[in-house]
């Protein structure tokens, strides 16, 4: 595969120590283009103002690259030719090694994952702290920018890659933008929800990332003491309740409940609006959850176990609370915050 | 926050909404190089409202720069009695920005910093702590003698923990334990993770850098925390175990004490139903 540049770029070459195969094209603040290289990948280089590539080898920074040609032995169409837009780097054409500041002076520098491995020695805590993202945990990294960065990975980008858009690349914005579309599908910035290391530890729910809108806002919870929450953002109730993990959306709602026996858990449920139902999750109560459909018996909703329940549904946590889901009155402000 | 060793003790008593009565704090903050580094490039913030440790990255003056900015922006943002998350999400956006400048004028391949903390918000009437992490520095509380991590890592061994690939105890060991997932800086916007916990009396919090959680087992922390006298015995006994265990990297010890909350949650164990 070749990857092509308009304008001359600083190539900043690193191991990639965890797949001998990989190899990976990102921007780095500076502008510099850090290229991760596995074992196996063997790279050429064409400098500006110079003739025949040039072989490049892991551990060098070299300036003014015009293009590259990777030579991955995967299945990759050789025939294919990256423009990877007008990135500006120095003019001059020249090789150096990379050279890394010592502990004399700065301890801890960014690099990528490979950088630690080409120190040798992971025996010391003292090693520096560095941003990456291993390439074989790509899709295991709860990051939403995950995908972000990852321009070249054989095995996860596909021959039919298309050069970027020119803006991604031109633009200030695009500081850290792909070079490429993203190999991965890309994670939406929707919240991740865990509930850490409560009986709900395993289960992860993912909402939508942004308030419900007027159409979806339909629903709300009227409790004992005439309050009513809208359920334009999940609602976690109990008698002291924490949030779970929230990495972006809609700030949830938490609502303390009194329950003078203490039957009521202290994160009892999550009420949430998915769509156009509401769904109402026991995260792991003691007591379980009754739930009394309008015309139905009531029922009980198992510890950790969750239901999609109507309006009009009533929702009795214990200690003579007792929860509605109703529509939405039309005055009710929306008030979550959003993260 | 170059200076080899420094702290900050504090306390603050702030009325609670709709006469929910007082709730009181009191905290102590020390940071130190350690006993290997040449400097130290954790910065920390301890006022009321907000309480936070940053571990900076990045050659020369950078990594210091970074995380004295985002501790910097956090103290600008949120004032008052109580934060919104509002304030600390915009606090941190900047301070996202600033690094980007920082890294452009070091000329450097780039500059960024861990930040986890603690702010105290309002929550349904109810005082409750917004606790905030990108990176691998930690928030823990000790409530009733019992420990527990309030953040999650955003750290290479916690996804291979969380995938089942390895064990929390092969994480402590594991060559890649150094790499970090997130940070703010890197010209990305910050995507921090954010819990709200209950503000408890009698509980004691603390915000550290990898430097104290990388020497000195879980353990150990609950015994020193939960055996202090007071905020600041713990702050530096904490920090001593950091420099004892060999200081290899520098140490931030934040511990802020919830010394009276009249709307006090209600952590005891809920009891069986018979009706």
């Amino acid at each position: 595969m070749r990857v092509e540049w308009d304008a001359p770029v600083t190539l900043h070459i690193y191991p990639d120590v965890i797949d001998p195969k990989a190899s990976q094209l990102r921007r780095s603040a500076d502008g510099a283009v850090q290229l991760l290289l596995g074992a196996d990948v063997s790279v050429l280089v064409r400098l500006q103002n110079a003739g025949a590539p040039v072989s490049a080898h892991i551990g060098q920074v070299v300036m003014g690259v015009t293009a590259i040609e990777l030579d991955d032995a995967v299945d990759i169409d050789d025939d294919t030719v990256l423009h990877a837009g007008s990135i500006v780097a120095a003019d001059d054409a020249s090789v150096q090694p990379l050279t890394r500041t010592g502990n004399d002076v700065d301890d801890t520098i960014i690099g990528q994952p490979a950088i630690a491995g080409a120190a040798g020695s992971h025996a010391d805590v003292d090693e520096q702290t560095i941003l990456g993202q291993p390439a074989p945990l790509a899709d295991v990294i709860d990051d939403p920018d995950a995908s972000a960065d990852t321009v070249i990975g054989p095995g996860r980008s596909r021959p039919e890659s298309r050069p970027a858009p020119s803006a991604q690349v031109s633009t200030p914005a695009a500081v850290s933008a792909p070079l490429l579309p993203p190999a991965l599908p890309a994670i939406p910035a929707s919240a991740h929800v865990n509930a850490g290391a409560s009986p709900t530890a395993s289960r992860r729910t993912r909402i939508e990332p942004t308030r419900a809108s007027d159409a979806s806002g339909t629903f709300a919870v009227a409790f004992p003491d005439g309050r009513t929450v809208a359920l334009d953002r999940a609602v976690y109730v109990g008698r002291a309740p924490k949030s779970p993990r929230i990495t972006s959306g809609v700030v949830p709602e938490l609502v303390a409940v009194p329950s003078p026996r203490r039957e009521v858990s202290s994160t009892h449920v999550e009420i949430q609006q998915e769509g156009r139902a509401v769904v109402v999750r026991d995260l792991g109560s003691t007591n379980g959850t009754r739930v009394r459909a309008p015309g139905a018996a009531p029922s009980l909703l198992s510890p950790g176990a969750s239901r999609v329940v109507a309006t009009g549904t009533l929702l009795d946590l214990g200690d003579d609370v007792v929860l509605e889901i109703v529509e939405r009155p039309s005055a009710l402000p929306a008030q979550g915050g959003s993260w | 926050m170059v200076s080899a060793a420094a702290s900050t003790v504090g306390a603050s008593t702030v009325a609670l909404p709709d006469g929910g009565g007082q709730l009181a704090l009191s905290w102590a903050a020390q940071t130190n190089t350690g006993l290997k580094r040449s400097g130290n490039q954790d910065s920390y913030l301890a006022a009321a409202p907000v309480f936070a440790v940053a571990d900076g990255m990045g050659g020369h003056a950078a990594g210091d720069e970074a995380s004295a900015a985002v501790v910097a922006r956090l103290a600008e943002y949120i004032s008052g009695d109580f934060a919104s998350t509002d304030e600390i999400a915009q606090a941190l956006r900047h301070a996202s920005d600033d690094i980007g400048e920082i890294a452009g004028s070091h000329d450097r391949a780039g500059s960024g910093t861990t930040v986890t903390g603690i702010a105290l918000t309002i929550q349904g009437q109810r005082p409750y702590w917004a606790v905030f992490n990108i990176g691998d520095s930690r928030v823990y509380s000790l409530l009733d003698g019992v420990l527990t991590q309030l953040t999650v890592d955003h750290s290479a061994v916690q996804a291979m923990v969380d995938a089942g690939s390895i064990t929390a105890v092969e994480a402590e060991s594991h060559p890649n334990r150094n790499i970090i997932t997130r940070a703010v800086g890197f010209g990305k916007n910050p995507v921090p993770d954010l819990w709200f916990i209950p503000v408890a009396e009698g509980s004691r919090l603390l915000i550290c850098s990898d430097g104290l959680t990388k020497e000195v087992d879980a353990d150990l922390i609950r015994l020193l925390l939960s055996e202090a006298i007071d905020a600041d015995d713990a702050a530096g006994l904490l920090l001593e175990a950091a420099l004892a265990a060999g200081g290899r990297d520098n140490v931030t010890t934040v511990v802020v004490e919830v010394v009276r909350s009249d709307e006090a949650a209600d952590a005891d164990a809920t009891l069986p139903r018979f009706d």
